[in-house]
């Protein structure tokens, strides 16, 4: 499954930095289509010929998200979800994971056989059960259904797992031996030697959740509870009419900049911190 | 395990019986290089261990189980239990037993959707492996012009939601309006309606698969990259190793409990394929892009077949579980031939 | 280290606290209690969800705000939730036991739902004589919605679609209102006469019809306008001679007249006549709104023939009424939704009025106008789909599709009506 790395790419710093440079490209064109298309007028996105450019820059599609959507709440009612699920499922999952991968607990094999099963089960099947268990709870439009649901989920104990077990063991056997508990051996030793695979799975939740537009839009009926991704669906759900691409794009705009921005910062701490935990080897 | 070839201080004999108790039964890396000597001394010791051991890990993994126990395990018990009633969702469900699952196997339309899923899962996999593993070892050199740029830049696809990544697509190859067909007819090339025609669809749907999870995996490689210590790289090539015998003797072992969750993962993601098919293609053209989770949304959102949606549901699973549990083995037997 | 678990333990710590507050003091903003008795005092309340946003959205505001105001007994309130979510949305939520009192749903999907017990008998709109406004609606719009003899739904958003030109591209090829085709085959030969390829590439530069190739709507149109049928009381007739002949036509004007570029759903086809390529477009009154917002002026005529699609959406009493008064509340809303100064004020989203009796003077738009005196010639596209809806339509889309793009008509036509019986038997 992994190519062979063709001899005549092994090569020259030139050839690597224009070949990732194309790949850039190519990763943020649409992007870029995204960002342009939110400032193109209405009357404009859509043209024969098609131009990249808009002869005039309009503000106009924000006003327009501003105007359709409660564009403050959501973007509230986003972070406390998107924060409170990572913060929330780091901890929990990575308990999950420690115990997965350290301790050799009688059941251990089944537990995880069991999540790696639920894991492929298609959300869409999972939707209605839950709605009808949280509807009980009284939870539909609340944030705690929200983030509740989401505290703990398998992809992410099953990603720290990973990261833990290449750690060496030695670690947590020289810390027994020295008398620590397990809560201290997890807090204290596997944790800082996770960083990589915490801020991994961090930047991966957060970032799911904010755009995660199914599960806030079933369990929310109005506007007011929703999540940007969620209420940005109005925008472009109508079954009869063009979609208003300058007002779409600009609404995925507004959801997306917060996340590229946190990205921007977090990459740089990511890369660091990555690199201390290999250096530890 | 790196450090054990190295006899890494700390290494005591007494790690010797706490690893034999505490040895995985999933692929764990086989630890010994101190020897595979299973002293199963049945010292008080060991069995107080094992009962603490139990315990322990029961406990650590309590919180987290309690929520996937309350809202993802039962609502998955609840679907299964309902993919053996004739459920639409809305009535009072009866018992049929198998009948959804004889259905999934026979209906043309579901047959359909699994064999576009298998060829979307079996295209998109190895692909976006290699173009994540390749730019990973790229990303990590360090004559690379503004590393940090780039890497946030091939990112950048992962963090948009795929609706916006689908619609912005559709935008760019629409074939009346869109800025590819144009630029591409300026150079002379026709480009075919990408959407719209049945051998084009579904490789258009995998590019963009590709185009928006690369960077995912990508990251992921990263960080299992820099866990591979630097003193192998030197050892390899004091011995006389060239990059590629590098890359497969140290960099590729190294990579095995990552590798094997991007495969995991890949295969699985692929295999539950939705957002991008519902959003550009609605299965089409001649319904050559539906898949499995698809046809789940179609049968239980639209048709009123719950039971058999979640049928279909687990007989995705099934699958995808297969694959998983033999990729599992694969890598687990792979580390034993390792040491 | 320290510092990385206490910034770890202080986000959680944060998260907490969050999910502590809103969790306690946050309230379910909708009024989607189940039980839909009033929390304002003795009025019933009734929740509704339709997905009309923007203007059309604004107007239903606006009628909801005038029925609310002069009732003593019930309160709307409406929710705009996109169309495609409402599908999600009213699955889980009925089965939960919550969700709207009343939906703005079309024919096929309403016949599902009550199958399913979803949606509440409304025959009594029609025939208890208590509401002013049941006298005058259409046949038809009546006759769509009645199953096992009992009526379902009462109109909401009915209008026939209609062909919209492009003025300046009419004009250029020196037509005026005269030339407004009377026929089929002057439709036909009107857009080949629209369909410009100056540079004899194959390609046209300007089309003279954005027809698009995936459309239920505009295939049963195809259809029926020449003589045959598509699916009526949930029986599929697709392999008619006269439907055979018909597509032929229609084949011939598409591969050698050229008439419209084929792969276009409705969405694109309005994206292409937006960007002022095609010269006409079998369209709503949203064509009103979208031919404005991309700077094109528009006339309009009537579908040359007596058979046109039209979109029927109608108000549906869900399971959620399971009281008297909120059935009564959601009668009365559908009666008043139909009063005539209502109706009036409907027509500013561009919709028709759904009444007989409208006095054409008193609609702002002529283009309104128009489309309401093409309401008795207009049809939802199919009648008795109550299920597999999506995979029927995939079935359709594939033939017309193919169809159009030079297939083998009679045999393409017999697959499809192979494949959609069997969807309709299911």
């Amino acid at each position: 499954m992994n190519k062979r790395t063709p001899l005549w790419m092994r090569p020259g710093t030139i050839g690597a930095n224009i070949l990732v440079l194309a790949v850039s490209l190519l990763a943020i064109f649409p992007l870029i289509i995204v960002l342009v298309t939110a400032f193109t007028p209405q009357d404009e996105t859509i043209a024969y010929p098609p131009e990249l450019l808009p002869s005039t820059w309009t503000l106009d599609n924000f006003q327009g998200v501003f105007d359709r959507i409660p564009v403050w709440s959501q973007l509230w009612n986003t972070i406390q979800m998107s924060v409170g699920v990572t913060a929330i499922s780091l901890l929990l999952n990575s308990m999950v994971a420690y115990a997965l991968a350290f301790i050799d607990f009688k059941g251990r094999g089944l537990l995880f056989g069991l999540l790696i099963a639920t894991m492929m089960i298609p959300f869409q099947s999972l939707l209605i059960p839950l709605y009808k268990m949280l509807s009980e709870f009284g939870w539909i439009g609340t944030m705690t259904g929200l983030i509740v649901p989401r505290a703990a989920d398998v992809a992410g104990i099953f990603l720290l797992r990973q990261f833990f077990i290449m750690i060496p063991k030695e670690l947590r056997a020289a810390a027994m031996i020295d008398g620590a508990s397990e809560w201290k051996i997890y807090w204290r030793v596997m944790m800082p030697n996770a960083t990589a695979g915490l801020l991994t799975l961090g930047i991966f939740n957060f970032v799911g959740n904010w755009n995660d537009m199914l599960w806030p839009m079933v369990m929310t009926n109005s506007a007011e509870d929703r999540t940007l991704t969620a209420g940005l669906a109005l925008l472009n759900g109508t079954a009869q009419g063009v979609i208003p691409y300058g007002v779409t794009m600009a609404g995925s705009l507004i959801s997306v900049l917060p996340l590229v921005i946190m990205f921007a910062f977090v990459q740089k701490r990511f890369i660091e911190g990555v690199a201390t935990a290999g250096l530890k080897g | 395990m790196p450090l054990q070839q190295q006899g890494h201080p700390g290494w005591t004999p007494l790690r010797d019986r706490i690893i034999v108790t505490t040895n995985a039964v999933l692929d764990q890396p086989a630890p010994d290089g101190a020897g595979q000597a299973p002293q199963k001394r049945r010292s008080g010791r060991t069995y107080n261990f094992q009962r603490h051991a139990n315990r322990t890990g029961w406990l650590f993994a309590a919180p987290g189980l309690a929520i996937l126990l309350a809202f993802v395990f039962f609502p998955a018990g609840y679907a299964f239990w309902i993919s053996l009633t004739d459920s639409s969702g809305l009535n009072k469900p009866t018992f049929i037993g198998l009948d959804n699952y004889v259905e999934a196997f026979t209906d043309a339309d579901s047959l359909n959707a699994i064999w576009n899923t298998v060829v979307y899962a079996v295209a998109y996999t190895p692909i976006v492996i290699a173009v994540a593993l390749f730019l990973a070892i790229f990303l990590n050199r360090k004559d690379l012009f503004a590393r940090g740029a780039q890497r946030t830049l091939i990112f950048m696809p992962f963090i948009i939601s795929m609706a916006v990544a689908a619609l912005a697509w559709s935008f760019i190859i629409n074939p009346n309006t869109g800025l590819m067909p144009y630029w591409f007819s300026k150079i002379g090339i026709n480009l075919p309606d990408l959407l719209n025609d049945a051998t084009w669809a579904m490789p258009t749907v995998i590019f963009v698969a590709v185009w928006k999870n690369f960077g995912y995996f990508m990251v992921i490689f990263i960080a299992g990259l820099q866990g591979i210590p630097g003193d192998q790289y030197e050892a390899a090539s004091l011995d006389g190793a060239n990059a590629w015998q590098q890359f497969r003797n140290v960099t590729l072992p190294g990579l095995r409990p990552t590798m094997t969750y991007v495969i995991i993962v890949a295969v699985n993601t692929a295999f539950q394929t939705f957002d991008q098919i519902y959003i550009m293609t609605n299965g089409g053209p001649l319904r050559s892009t539906e898949t499995i989770v698809y046809r789940v949304y179609v049968e239980g959102f639209s048709n009123f077949n719950q039971g058999y949606a979640s049928a279909l549901s687990f007989v995705l699973m099934a699958i995808t579980l297969t694959i998983g549990l033999i990729q599992l083995s694969i890598s687990r037997k792979q580390e034993r031939d390792l040491v | 280290m320290n510092k990385r678990y206490g910034s770890i333990a202080l986000a959680a710590a944060t998260a907490l606290v969050l999910v502590g507050c809103s969790g306690g003091g946050d309230t379910d903003s909708s009024a989607s209690s189940s039980d839909g008795s009033g929390s304002s005092g003795e009025k019933t309340d009734l929740l509704l969800w339709h997905g009309y946003t923007e203007a059309d959205g604004d107007v239903l505001a606006e009628i909801v705000d005038n029925f609310n105001a002069q009732s003593d007994t019930c309160s709307v309130s409406q929710e705009p939730i996109a169309w495609s979510s409402i599908t999600e949305k009213l699955v889980t939520s009925l089965g939960a036991g919550n969700g709207p009192n009343l939906v703005v749903q079309g024919v096929d999907t309403g016949e599902g739902y009550k199958n399913q017990g979803a949606f509440l008998s409304m025959d009594d709109y029609y025939s208890s004589g208590d509401y002013e406004s049941a006298d005058y609606m259409y046949e038809q719009a009546k006759d769509q919605v009645t199953w096992d003899g009992e009526a379902y739904g009462v109109p909401m958003g009915t209008t026939a679609m209609a062909v919209w030109v492009n003025s300046d591209l009419w004009a250029a090829a020196g037509l005026t209102e005269d030339d407004y085709p009377t026929t089929i085959e002057e439709l036909i030969a009107v857009a080949e006469k629209l369909t410009i390829d100056e540079d004899g590439d194959g390609t046209p530069e300007q089309y003279g019809f954005a027809m698009p190739d995936q459309d239920m709507g505009v295939f049963s149109t195809l259809l029926h306008s020449g003589g045959g049928d598509y699916i009526t009381d949930g029986v599929a007739a697709l392999d008619s001679d006269e439907n055979v002949a018909t597509m032929t036509e229609w084949q011939d004007a598409f591969v050698n007249g050229m008439i419209s570029p084929t792969g276009m759903d409705s969405t694109a086809a309005m994206e292409l006549f937006g960007s002022g390529r095609a010269a006409m477009i079998l369209n709503g009154p949203w064509e009103i709104t979208s031919a404005d917002s991309f700077g094109i002026d528009i006339e309009g005529f009537g579908w040359p023939s007596d058979w046109v699609a039209g979109v029927y959406n109608y108000w549906y009493a869900t399971s959620m009424n399971d009281t008297e008064e909120e059935m009564t509340c959601s009668l009365e809303f559908s009666d008043f939704w139909n009063s005539y100064d209502q109706q009036i004020i409907w027509t500013e989203s561009y919709y028709p009025p759904n009444r007989t009796d409208i006095d054409l003077a008193e609609i702002d738009d002529p283009l309104v106008s128009m489309l309401s005196s093409m309401a008795s010639t207009s049809y939802y596209y199919a009648t008795g789909i109550d299920t597999n809806i999506t995979d029927i339509q995939s079935e359709s889309n594939a033939a017309q599709q193919q169809i159009l793009a030079g297939g083998d008509v009679s045999s393409l036509l017999a697959d499809a009506q192979t494949k959609i019986s069997g969807y309709l038997d299911n």
